[in-house]
């Protein structure tokens, strides 16, 4: 079995996902170098997530977030970023597990959320999905459900509106890009529960706060939105 | 070197091993006992790496030594034992069965041999018709060893099919019986897809249909014409299917596929199958399987979600290639495929300063994509032709950089030519039209294209480089790659290496030999001989028969001309008017420029003479007129033209043969063109003064109509060399002949048996060799 490994060790090396580095026999994923620039986030502002800035929480205070609270896992740094991109746009879609890790990690350690009822992911819309192959955020919630033992509706959320994408937006084009552009499905009672959003990204905030307005429509109880960077 | 780049070290220590293996030979057995032993090594720490690296020559040296070994009942060891053998056969069909001039040739997987058990592939040809891939076959039939080539330096048909391990050539002499039918179900396909692909094209491309085939399913039986051009245009690349077609046919299948299959590693498998077929259709030359095994290890890389490290990539294909046949290591079509995406992957990134600066795109605005692109395919066939003008001037003597300005058009050009002939091949006929009026623009504007970037003038043939040259050069460019990213520091060193090396470089630089070279080349049944002087003149004596047989002067002395960088040719003397000696002339002009050219009066009475006269027009070529006896001078070498004198008189042409006696030195040599005996009794009448010499080229091919017994004491040769082939409508040489030379023994040479003979002498001495049965005779006195 080693021999193999080795074996193909030569052929198709295992590289750190962010610097190409090799990898050590006890490393995964990344190497060690590199691990050490993702430190969870801490000292932030407990609605938004977003790191304090010293009194009132900025961030909220020009934006009017309908979600209940926010957080993520870590700031999206540059290693956050290229593991990102490796994840969506080369489909090593093993960073899932790794992410899936990490955020358990976070959450047991913090603990911010105090019930969740069902764990959604943040959709994409079918065309997008099909030329992608996979939505990412349903790798997240598949892994996270998974490990927190949360009810996962991956199909609760539908993306009618096959929105730009969100990468070469301002802010206030974000916002209008994803306004009335989701739909929940009407086969599930969400009345009442505690929901937990989850999406790779946190920029502006304006694809989780339009969901919200959707799903508060339905009249849930909370809404939370949890991801893995937090750009800002 | 990145450390990430876990494959270079072993994938060169690998080529060094198959290179090692091809130079000596180590037995197996050792081999055997030595890997385990280094492999078992490499488990302590210490020596890991130093062992693993002999591990790996060792298991190179292996794989090579393994496919020589050959057992006792292959037909190439049965052919070398008797050259020919006439018996009932039996065996398999397992190639396409192809049809030229009536006839069918075929690869054909031997079973037996009367009734002995046989191995091995031969090249079957027959007249029996219907016959399939996978039919087994029984037939009485002649099997050959491969005629090698009988030239120096011109193709090698039999080194070409022992590199696809075929030893030898078979006909049939009866008819074939059809005894059985057992066929591999993905060579079956592959046949299958091959001549449905092959006849839509024929039907759907009418004249572009050879072109087509060529980039489509690489056969480039019927495009030798637009392969010259496209040479000079510096555009070659474009006719092999390269990475650029199986690159741009993977994304078409992978595009197409992602729209009916949701899973991506399906259609990525999908295509990895697709491709492999592909690449079996293509025959699985060098470049299409070079690059069908590079995508498919870049989609197991996906697939397996490894992060993809393009050196790697390529290196691990190049181990699979020569693991799979490690003689493919020396074709040359692999070495210039791996070299270039070598360059393309590792010396293209160092000279990233010349992109434009950011700042100054702006300025173009939506230009500025266009600019960019053009400036990068420019860099980049800048650079691939540099790096890839040594292995060409190598291997084909000849190399430009109108590719430079031909890729151009040429790259955008055949990357819209492709996908439509694709869609030309696919769609069903009701559409055809549609595609085939812009199909014809685009042909249209590409062939106009090729001609006039083969009109640039940086194309360079007749190049001699040896390989010393070869391996000094690329020192010389990968130390100046280096320089780029360096130190200022280690800048220093490596310029000071580099000026070394040039010195050395021009310092090797070609030196007159100081010797008399004469070669009578192996033209079929005809003359043609080469003379280079001492001072690197040259003199043909006739050129050989017309283009059209098989060892014309193209095939023939043409090679030995590129080869030896001779580009022009001082004279060209053609003896009389038979089609045997002057048949060649219209080549010659064509490919080399004439300075002189010598005839009789005689021969300028003729009515060829008037197709001859104008091409030595526009040429500007002068024109010898042979009236009498004469001698032209070339510093030591003195050459008499003997025959014919003002006062001879026949209606015989080849008695009017121009007979030349050369002296360098101790050394004489007397060409005697097709003199027959009136012409020699003439001779010992009058000039038998000039007749006693050393090499005398035997008159009329050895026909009994030449060579009188007087004749032959008057010249009292030590040596005597034929100039025909093995087999022809005369029965040259004549019995008779060969009896009245027998006094010669191994001194007397026929071109169409001895193949190629070359004198060389300094005039002292020389030393004479053969180029297929290898005399090599040194005679160090000539008094």
């Amino acid at each position: 079995m080693n021999i193999l490994q080795t074996f193909t060790g030569l052929f198709f090396p295992k590289l750190c996902l962010n610097c190409n580095e090799l990898l050590l026999e006890n490393e995964k994923f990344i190497c060690s170098n590199c691990s050490r620039s993702l430190v969870f986030l801490e000292d932030i502002c407990h609605i938004c997530g977003a790191p304090k800035t010293g009194g009132k929480c900025k961030v909220c205070e020009t934006n009017e977030f309908l979600f209940d609270k926010a957080r993520s896992v870590f700031m999206f740094n540059k290693v956050v970023q290229n593991l990102i991109h490796e994840f969506k746009y080369n489909e090593i879609t093993r960073i899932a597990k790794f992410f899936g890790r990490l955020s358990q990690e976070y959450i047991k350690k913090y603990q911010p959320f105090e019930h969740i009822d069902y764990i959604v992911p943040v959709p994409l819309h079918r065309v997008k999905k099909r030329s992608r192959g996979f939505n990412q955020s349903e790798y997240l919630t598949h892994e996270i459900s998974r490990r927190m033992n949360w009810k996962h509706l991956p199909k609760l959320i539908i993306r009618k509106k096959f929105t730009k994408t969100q990468t070469k937006l301002n802010r206030q084009q974000r916002k209008i890009n994803v306004s009335l552009a989701f739909k929940i499905n009407p086969k599930h009672n969400i009345k009442g529960k505690t929901i937990l959003l989850v999406d790779d990204v946190f920029t502006t905030g304006s694809t989780v706060n339009s969901i919200t307005a959707a799903l508060k429509e339905k009249q849930v109880n909370k809404v939370y939105v949890f991801t893995i960077g937090r750009a800002l | 070197m990145q450390k990430n780049q876990t494959l270079i070290i072993p994938a060169f220590l690998w080529i060094l091993g198959i290179i090692i293996a091809s130079h000596t030979v180590l037995p197996i057995l050792f081999l055997l006992i030595v890997i385990p032993i280094l492999l078992l090594f490499s488990f302590i720490k210490k020596i890991r790496f130093i062992s693993f690296c002999f591990a790996v020559i060792f298991l190179g040296i292996l794989r090579y030594d393994i496919q020589l070994e050959i057992p006792q009942n292959n037909i190439k060891v049965i052919l070398e034992k008797n050259p020919t053998i006439i018996q009932p056969i039996k065996g398999r069909i397992i190639s396409e069965v192809k049809s030229k001039d009536g006839n069918f040739n075929f690869i054909l997987e031997l079973h037996q041999i009367r009734k002995s058990k046989v191995i091995g592939k031969i090249k079957f040809y027959t007249r029996t018709d219907s016959l399939n891939y996978g039919d087994i076959i029984s037939v009485i039939a002649t099997i050959n060893k491969l005629p090698g080539s009988t030239n120096p330096a011109s193709f090698d048909y039999k080194e070409f099919l022992e590199a696809k391990r075929i030893f030898g050539s078979g006909w049939s002499i009866s008819p074939v019986k059809k005894i059985g039918n057992k066929t591999e179900i993905f060579q079956n396909t592959v046949i299958i897809i091959r001549k449905y692909l092959r006849c839509r094209i024929e039907n759907r491309f009418g004249e572009y249909a050879g072109f087509v085939k060529a980039i489509v399913i690489a056969e480039k039986d019927e495009i030798d014409d637009e392969r010259n051009i496209m040479c000079k245009a510096g555009l070659s690349h474009l006719l092999a299917v390269s990475g650029l077609h199986v690159g741009l046919l993977s994304l078409i299948i992978l595009s197409v596929l992602n729209i009916f299959i949701p899973k991506r590693n399906i259609s990525r498998i999908i295509t990895m199958c697709l491709l492999l077929i592909y690449a079996a259709i293509c025959l699985w030359a060098p470049s299409v399987t070079r690059a069908a095994i590079m995508i498919i290890l870049f989609l197991l890389v996906k697939i397996i979600q490894r992060k993809p490290i393009a050196n790697n990539i390529l290196f691990a294909s190049l181990l699979i290639i020569t693991a799979i046949n490690p003689n493919q290591l020396f074709s040359v079509g692999l070495q210039m495929s791996y070299l270039a995406v070598f360059i393309l992957l590792n010396v293209l990134p160092r000279f990233q300063f010349i992109k434009v600066k950011k700042e100054e795109l702006e300025l173009l605005g939506r230009g500025k994509h266009i600019l960019n692109g053009i400036l990068i395919l420019i860099c980049t066939s800048f650079i691939l032709n540099i790096f890839l003008a040594p292995l060409t001037a190598y291997n084909f003597h000849q190399f430009g950089f109108n590719g430079i300005a031909g890729n151009l058009l040429g790259i955008p050009l055949i990357g819209m030519i492709l996908p439509l002939s694709l869609i030309i091949i696919f769609l069903p006929e009701f559409f055809i039209p549609l595609f085939q009026n812009s199909f014809r623009l685009l042909m249209l504007i590409f062939e106009k294209w090729t001609h006039i970037s083969a009109d640039f003038p940086l194309h360079f043939d007749f190049i001699f480089i040896s390989i010393i040259h070869l391996f000094l050069l690329y020192f010389i460019l990968f130390a100046l790659v280096l320089a780029i990213k360096s130190t200022s520091k280690q800048r220093k060193w490596i310029f000071i290496a580099v000026i070394f090396l040039s010195g050395i470089f021009i310092s090797l630089g070609k030196q007159s030999s100081n010797k008399l070279i004469i070669t009578f080349f192996d033209c079929g049944l005809g003359d043609l001989a080469l003379i280079q002087t001492p001072q690197n003149e040259t003199i043909f004596i006739d050129t050989g028969p017309p283009e059209k047989t098989v060892n014309s002067f193209l095939r023939s002395a043409l090679p030995y001309l590129q080869k030896n960088g001779i580009k022009s040719i001082d004279h060209v003397l053609i003896t009389h008017a038979h089609n045997d000696h002057y048949g060649g002339v219209f080549s010659v002009f064509e490919n080399v420029e004439v300075k002189n050219l010598i005839t009789t009066d005689e021969f300028q009475n003729r009515k060829i003479w008037d197709s001859i006269t104008g091409i030595v027009e526009t040429e500007r070529c002068s024109v010898l007129t042979i009236l009498d006896t004469t001698h032209i001078n070339f510093d030591k070498i003195n050459f008499k033209i003997i025959h014919p004198d003002r006062s001879y008189k026949d209606n015989n042409i080849n008695n009017l043969s121009i007979v030349v006696r050369l002296d360098y030195g101790e050394l004489s040599v007397l060409f005697t063109g097709d003199l027959e005996h009136e012409g020699e009794e003439y001779l010992l009448d009058n000039y038998p003064e000039f007749l006693d010499c050393d090499v005398l080229k035997v008159g009329h091919h050895g026909s009994k109509t030449a060579s009188s017994p007087d004749f032959i004491k008057a010249v009292d040769p030590q040596y005597a060399i034929i100039s025909t082939a093995k087999k022809n409508r005369f029965n040259f040489p004549h019995q008779i002949t060969l009896e009245k030379y027998e006094f010669l023994e191994q001194n007397l040479m026929i071109t169409g048996y001895d193949g190629a003979c070359q004198i060389v002498s300094d005039g002292n001495s020389a030393k004479i060799t053969t180029f297929v049965s290898q005399k090599n005779i040194i005679d160090s006195d000539l008094k």
